[in-house]
Formats: C-alpha cells, sequence, structure tokens
C-alpha cells in the first residue's frame, strides 16, 4: 500500500517534469532510480527515422508474382490477322474497265477428328492437295515471283476458304495457315449464308 | 523498486500495415485477374496449326469473342467479352446490338476470335458474320471488320 503510494507520487513529479520541458520545447532525459537510463522525449526533440521495409517487400513480391501468373496464360496464344470483306454487295462504285480477280476457292471438310483427317479441293487448272502441307506447297509453286516461272498469284490474290457446314475449326485454320504461310495476304472465309 | 524499470522498455505491437498491404495486393489480383481468365479465356482446346505462321496476340483495344464449346462440335453460345449470348437468333441479334455499339465506339476495333478446334464451322461462321454485320452497321467507312484467330502454335 505505501509502495504504491510512493510509486504513484514519484510518476507525477516525473510527469510534471516532462510537461514543463515539454513547454519549454526541450526533451528530458531521467536518471532513473536503478541507474538506467530512461528517455521520455516528448514531441519533435531527437529520435531517429527508421522506414519499414516489410510492406514494401510485400508490394514487390505481390507484383512479380501477378507478372508471373498473367504473362504465363497469354505466352501461348498467338494469332492470325484476318479482315472480313464487306458482303453487303453491289452499292461500291467498281471500275468498269478493270478486269475482275477471280478469288482462288479452297474448299475443305473433315473426315475424321485427327489433324490430317482433311480433304482439300482448290479451284483452277492444278493437281488437288492432299494434306495442308501440300496446299501449302501448291501455293508456294503457283505464286508469282521473280523466281518462279510457273507462277501466276500474286501475293495479293484473293484466296477464299470455304469450309462445308461440319468442317472442324481446326481444319479450316490449317487450310488459312497453309495460304498464310505461302506469303498470300488476302484471305477470308467463303460460303455458308 | 519500481516494476516499470524492472520490465524494461521492450513492447510487443502488431503492425499491420503490411497485412493491409498484402490484403489489398491480393483483392486487386484477383479481381484483375478472375476477369481476364474465367470471362475472356473460356478453357478450351484451340486449334495447333503446324508450321504456324502466327503473330503474337495484341492487348490493345481488343474484344474477346469466344465460340462456347459444346459436345461433339456442337455450340453452348458465344461470349462476347464476358456476357454470354445463347447460338439461337434472339442471342444473335443481342449480340449483334453490343457489337455494333463497341465499333461505334471504336471502328478500329479488332476482334480476337477463339473457338475450340472441334467446333464444326457452321457455329463458327455466324460469330463472323456478325461481326462483318456490326462494323457495315455502325457505318465503317471501310466496311471491313478486322479479325485475329486465335490458336495455339505447335
Amino acid at each position: 500500500m505505501m509502495a504504491d503510494r510512493r510509486e504513484s507520487q514519484w510518476m507525477h513529479e516525473h510527469l510534471m517534469k516532462v510537461r514543463e520541458a515539454a513547454a519549454r520545447g526541450e526533451g528530458y532525459v531521467e536518471e532513473s532510480p536503478n541507474g538506467k537510463r530512461s528517455k521520455l522525449r516528448p514531441g519533435s526533440a531527437g529520435g531517429t527515422i527508421s522506414l519499414s521495409l516489410t510492406s514494401m517487400i510485400d508490394v514487390v513480391f505481390q507484383l512479380l508474382i501477378y507478372f508471373l501468373v498473367a504473362t504465363d496464360f497469354s505466352m501461348n496464344e498467338q494469332m492470325y490477322r484476318m479482315d472480313l470483306p464487306d458482303r453487303s454487295g453491289g452499292q461500291q462504285m467498281a471500275d468498269p474497265f478493270s478486269l475482275d480477280v477471280e478469288p482462288l476457292r479452297v474448299i475443305v471438310g473433315s473426315t475424321g477428328t485427327t489433324r490430317e483427317a482433311m480433304t482439300l479441293k482448290v479451284d483452277g487448272p492444278m493437281r488437288q492437295p492432299t494434306s495442308a502441307e501440300d496446299l501449302y506447297s501448291l501455293l508456294w509453286q503457283h505464286q508469282a515471283r521473280p523466281d518462279t516461272a510457273g507462277g501466276w498469284y500474286n501475293v495479293d490474290q484473293p484466296i477464299v476458304i470455304v469450309p462445308t457446314e461440319h468442317t472442324r475449326w481446326e481444319h479450316v485454320i490449317e487450310a488459312f495457315n497453309a495460304a498464310h504461310r505461302a506469303g498470300y495476304t488476302n484471305i477470308t472465309f467463303g460460303g455458308g449464308t | 523498486m519500481s516494476r516499470l524499470y524492472e520490465r524494461g522498455p521492450a513492447e510487443i505491437r502488431g503492425n499491420m500495415t503490411p497485412m493491409i498491404d498484402m490484403t489489398f495486393l491480393l483483392i486487386v489480383f484477383f479481381v484483375l485477374v478472375s476477369r481476364i481468365i474465367s470471362a475472356e479465356r473460356v478453357k478450351m482446346e484451340l486449334p495447333r496449326p503446324v508450321e504456324a505462321h502466327t503473330e503474337a496476340v495484341t492487348e490493345s483495344q481488343r474484344t474477346v469473342i469466344n465460340v462456347l464449346p459444346g459436345e461433339n462440335g456442337n455450340i453452348r453460345g458465344y461470349r462476347l467479352g464476358s456476357v454470354d449470348y445463347s447460338a439461337d437468333a434472339a442471342g444473335r441479334t443481342e449480340m449483334m446490338q453490343r457489337l455494333t455499339e463497341l465499333y461505334q465506339r471504336n471502328p478500329n476495333m479488332r476482334v480476337n476470335l477463339r473457338a475450340d478446334r472441334a467446333s464444326q464451322y457452321e457455329y463458327v461462321q455466324p460469330a463472323l458474320e456478325l461481326v462483318s454485320a456490326a462494323a457495315r452497321n455502325a457505318g465503317n467507312a471501310a466496311g471491313a471488320a478486322h479479325v485475329n484467330l486465335v490458336v495455339v502454335p505447335e
């Protein structure tokens, strides 16, 4: 009981000293009864500035994980660019003296569920391709380039891929890829409605 | 002797800042990633052409149409962005309206088309037709719509 009162008396005295020191704008250092220096520093007097790095590291790791995950999803997907033709028909004023460029039609069908199970049929005076690879070499062969004597298709020759209704999308893409790989730039899909 | 000094100046206090940081980052992470993955990247077997001459998918100004794969080459419908449309006439009309709006906002929009390798062309073609028609409806001067066919090269 007595000890408690002594202690609270001691606390009171020192708190008053701290307040006085704060009013003067100074720090207050007290020699404690057991000889240790106790720092009671009010306000701005002294002190070290320490930055916590924890949150920054958290943020960095989170961003790292985010980018790792996000890039992983789009890494293996690629695409072909294709322009869909305007089929509204008959409204554009065509040059009456220009010759029509007859598009080269490639009819694609599926005969099974494997990648090779596809049929190809090409318009024009050439042999019929047996596979997508064959279609590529055929189109490449007949492309008009300085090194091909028998080439008659320019690179901007319109090529229309005409899949039948039940053709698997896989086979449509194979045919498209063959034409694209041969360097043709004007490839579209046709048929259907 | 005062108990205050015996105990020393050490004090245990939990720092909440990193936890809050983590939480917010996780929220942001899941918001962003779930939108991209679940809505626009429908799980399907994309075509795998051999000797593919493809280019990288550009992320700017893209709109994604997914042809949702069903059983035996059939489809469940179409997904434009994160909205699903049925494959019937009503669904197509709605999708066309949405596409037209998008074209009015950005006439140079490119549409990424994702379709399963087993899907039949009769179901993929309407998506192409809709894009073409929407571009025309929106009054695209060129009248041409640009489509990217998404594949996974070997």
